[in-house]
């Protein structure tokens, strides 16, 4: 009988202080100024949204573009973000706020081989009580994590984006930009690298034509773009153009391919990212190119 | 199936139910082994077999030494028994090694053979229950044991599920004994248990697994990083492989506990030893204590003469060191580890004179620290891909290009692993002060809240993707 008392009151004690201390972490990141929480805590008036993976985090400089061409924008770019959830992220912003005059979309996601989406979908779980779309992606994720999920309020902190959003708590993470310089290292490491076909994940291109449709049909002008690579890495792409091809063909939409428009290796921190310098002159180009001609 | 998996605590959770529930010994001992076989064969029944004949074989000849009085056929069975375990090993384990390393031999020799790559898996837990079995009829042997006439309870003691993987190597005298006695449910040991399953949840799932994908990314391209970079990684490798195992054992000795059993300590503050002898003393203490017995003193020991202990200590870490893997890194993680201790033999005048002169707590922290970092660079050699790939990071981190703590790659993470690890080191330092044991059976409210938060913390910062013990490679 004891065991049993003293397994039901360990029992009250884990419950009530896993919400409670959910509720705390709720009202604390709720002040975050990460552009997540921003996102969907309604506090997003931008123009322009960007998007994508890592290529997006690093290409697209929102500061930059504000304070050179008064492009009023947000990159809601991150690591390794499928394109399935990116484009949930994207209608989220045009259900939740107000709807953005265009919408950038940085391709290469569309390239990983493995999708990421039903793995991914449970670090996504910090934001499933304000997206029933994200909600329902940890639901597909798996029966046992979803029933996790549900039973523990604690595990939808247990995500990068909580511990970044208490990083900034005071700052605005738009002005963060990668300032490192590609390694001599890695140059000698790509100079070796044997030529390869990227290649392109089927179901993510589908998810992209499904939300292009979505936002024609909500009239928002949707730019596709492909951010630079380093010209030695990218001259070991052999189908690319083939690739950039299908994507327009099966989109019915251009992709603005950038992927070659940087000669300089100080424009990259790697072969796939651009850095400081590098998105200064993508953001440039792009404007050059008439991108952000809006009216 | 590994500890940290849905499928284990289901398998658990009804095991534990049938195994009070049935009414006596013999039946809880068929229930025991047809768990642990269960539990095995999930990952692959085929292994099983190797299992099964090795508790055939060391059966057999654990009765038969017992039973002649004749020293040569006493020995001769002992030769079969070792054989045969070490011929498994050797066959799963290094076969392919031995392979390879006959093939670069032939090519530097200008010899041409054709290579052929063998693909042996590696079974499960074999490099822990050979030696567990080897000790048995050693023991025999020595006359230190009774041969085991029950081949169920023999069977059982073989196979038995929360130390058949990754151990720690429990002895026969001591795990025997305890398949006599007839268990009976004990609130205070499962609640000793639960505390323990709890601590190693916490070191595995929060700590090891946070720091493995940091550690995998470093140890993969060292050049691309520099000196603060390539400190983290080694740093965090001394730590995934300490949480992982010393996790590992914990989860077993618990779940032992709650079922009526005692097992021997693994691990007991290893990093804070203040010498690598007494680091040895401290980590996987069970098979620290099976080199010593069964390869150590047989060798002399440090009996003999300084040239002599010196080469005992070199057999024995070198050959520590291949039981860790059939690598080359490995060896020499052995190797240099011997060397640990020598010099540490060497130097004790000049150490015993330290601990005279300074002040006693200065030479205490500072021996700690210095021992830790030295183990952190053989860590280095244990975790890289090949020896080039060691002096590549060995001379990323020597040269000390950049020393900011703000160009360390993934910081949140980063320093968010740091806490994590301070945070244990805390309660590991707490823990030498109080007596945990006693504090937890007597103050309900202490018991409540700090497994309580355990579990939040598990909640808030566990990884949980069933990454695998890192020590189930061995």
């Amino acid at each position: 009988m004891n065991i049993v008392k003293g397994i039901l009151i360990f029992l009250v004690i884990l419950f009530v202080g896993d919400r409670l201390i959910s509720f705390v972490l709720d009202q604390v990141v709720s002040r975050s100024k990460f552009r997540y929480v921003r996102l969907y805590e309604g506090k997003m008036k931008e123009d322009v949204v960007m998007i994508g993976n890592s290529r997006g985090v690093n290409s697209f400089y929102t500061p930059y573009l504000k304070k050179q061409y008064g492009i009023n924008a947000v990159n809601l770019s991150y690591n390794g973000l499928p394109t399935k959830i990116a484009t949930t992220f994207l209608e989220d912003y045009i259900e939740q706020q107000q709807k953005p005059k265009a919408i950038f979309i940085e391709v290469s996601s569309l390239f990983v081989k493995y999708d990421f989406t039903k793995k991914s979908a449970i670090q996504y779980n910090f934001f499933s009580p304000y997206s029933e779309k994200l909600n329902g992606m940890v639901r597909e994720s798996g029966q046992w994590t979803y029933l996790l999920y549900n039973l523990f309020g604690l595990t939808r902190f247990n995500s990068e984006f909580f511990f970044r959003a208490l990083a900034y708590m005071k700052n605005d993470d738009a002005t963060w930009i990668n300032r490192y310089r590609i390694k001599p290292a890695i140059l000698k490491m790509t100079e070796k690298m044997d030529d390869f076909d990227v290649y392109l994940n089927e179901a993510s291109l589908q998810h992209l034509a499904d939300f292009l449709e979505y936002a024609d049909q909500q009239n928002i002008e949707v730019r596709l773009v492909l951010a630079p690579y380093l010209p030695m890495y990218q001259e070991k792409m052999r189908n690319l153009d083939e690739v950039i091809a299908t994507v327009e063909s099966k989109t019915n939409k251009k992709i603005y391919n950038y992927s070659h428009a940087l000669d300089k290796i100080e424009y990259f921190s790697d072969r796939v990212h651009t850095n400081d310098n590098g998105a200064n002159v993508l953001s440039d180009r792009m404007y050059e190119d008439g991108l952000f001609s809006l009216d | 199936m590994v500890f940290n998996s849905i499928e284990f605590l289901i398998f658990f959770a009804v095991f534990l139910a049938l195994y009070f529930a049935v009414p006596n010994r013999k039946f809880r001992l068929v229930l025991c082994l047809i768990g642990s076989y269960f539990f095995y064969g999930w990952w692959d029944w085929r292994f099983l077999s190797l299992i099964i004949a090795s508790t055939f074989v060391d059966y057999y000849a654990g009765a038969r030494i017992a039973d002649t009085e004749d020293p040569i056929q006493r020995k001769r069975f002992l030769i079969l028994s070792v054989v045969f375990n070490l011929g498994l090993l050797c066959t799963f384990k290094y076969l392919g090694w031995f392979v390879d390393n006959f093939y670069n031999i032939t090519e530097l020799l200008g010899v041409g053979f054709s290579r052929s790559t063998l693909s042996i898996i590696l079974p499960l837990g074999i490099s822990f229950y050979t030696f567990q079995t080897m000790s048995y009829t050693i023991d025999i042997y020595r006359r230190q044991l009774e041969p085991e006439r029950d081949f169920l309870t023999f069977a059982t003691y073989v196979a038995f599920f929360p130390q058949l993987v990754a151990g720690p190597i429990v002895r026969a005298r001591e795990l025997l004994p305890q398949f006599k006695e007839d268990k009976k449910f004990d609130a205070n040991q499962a609640i000793l248990g639960v505390g323990l399953i709890l601590l190693g949840y916490f070191r595995k799932v929060v700590i090891a697994d946070s720091v493995a994908p940091i550690v995998d990314s470093g140890f993969e391209h060292p050049e691309l990083f520099n000196s603060i970079n390539l400190i983290v990684f080694a740093f965090f490798f001394a730590l995934q492989v300490y949480c992982d195992f010393a996790g590992y054992s914990d989860i077993a000795i618990g779940i032992a506990k709650i079922m009526g059993y005692k097992f021997p300590l693994n691990f007991n503050l290893p990093f804070f030893a203040p010498s690598f002898a007494e680091h040895w003393r401290r980590w996987h203490m069970t098979l620290t204590r099976w080199l010593r017995d069964y390869l150590f003193i047989p060798l002399g020991g440090s009996k003999g003469s300084n040239l002599m202990t010196i080469r005992n200590v070199m057999i024995t870490m070198v050959l520590g060191g291949l039981w860790h893997g059939a690598k080359w890194t490995c060896v020499i993680w052995g190797a240099l580890h011997g060397l640990y201790l020598i010099g540490e033999r060497l130097f004790k005048p000049v150490n015993d004179f330290l601990y005279k002169t300074l002040p006693r707590s200065l030479v205490h922290w500072s021996s700690v620290m210095t021992v830790f970092a030295l183990l952190c660079f053989a860590h280095m050699i244990f975790r890289s891909l090949d020896m080039h790939s060691f002096f590549v990071m060995a001379k990323g981190i020597f040269r000390f290009d950049n020393l900011d703590p703000m160009t360390i790659k993934n910081k949140a993470e980063v320093f968010k692993c740091i806490a994590l690890i301070v945070l244990m080191f805390i309660g590991e330092y707490i823990s030498t002060r109080v007596k945990l044991p006693e504090l937890l059976l007597e103050k309900p409210a202490f018991r409540y809240i700090s497994f309580a938060s355990i579990v939040w913390l598990i909640l808030l910062f566990g990884t949980f993707n069933e990454n695998q013990f890192f020590y189930f490679q061995f």
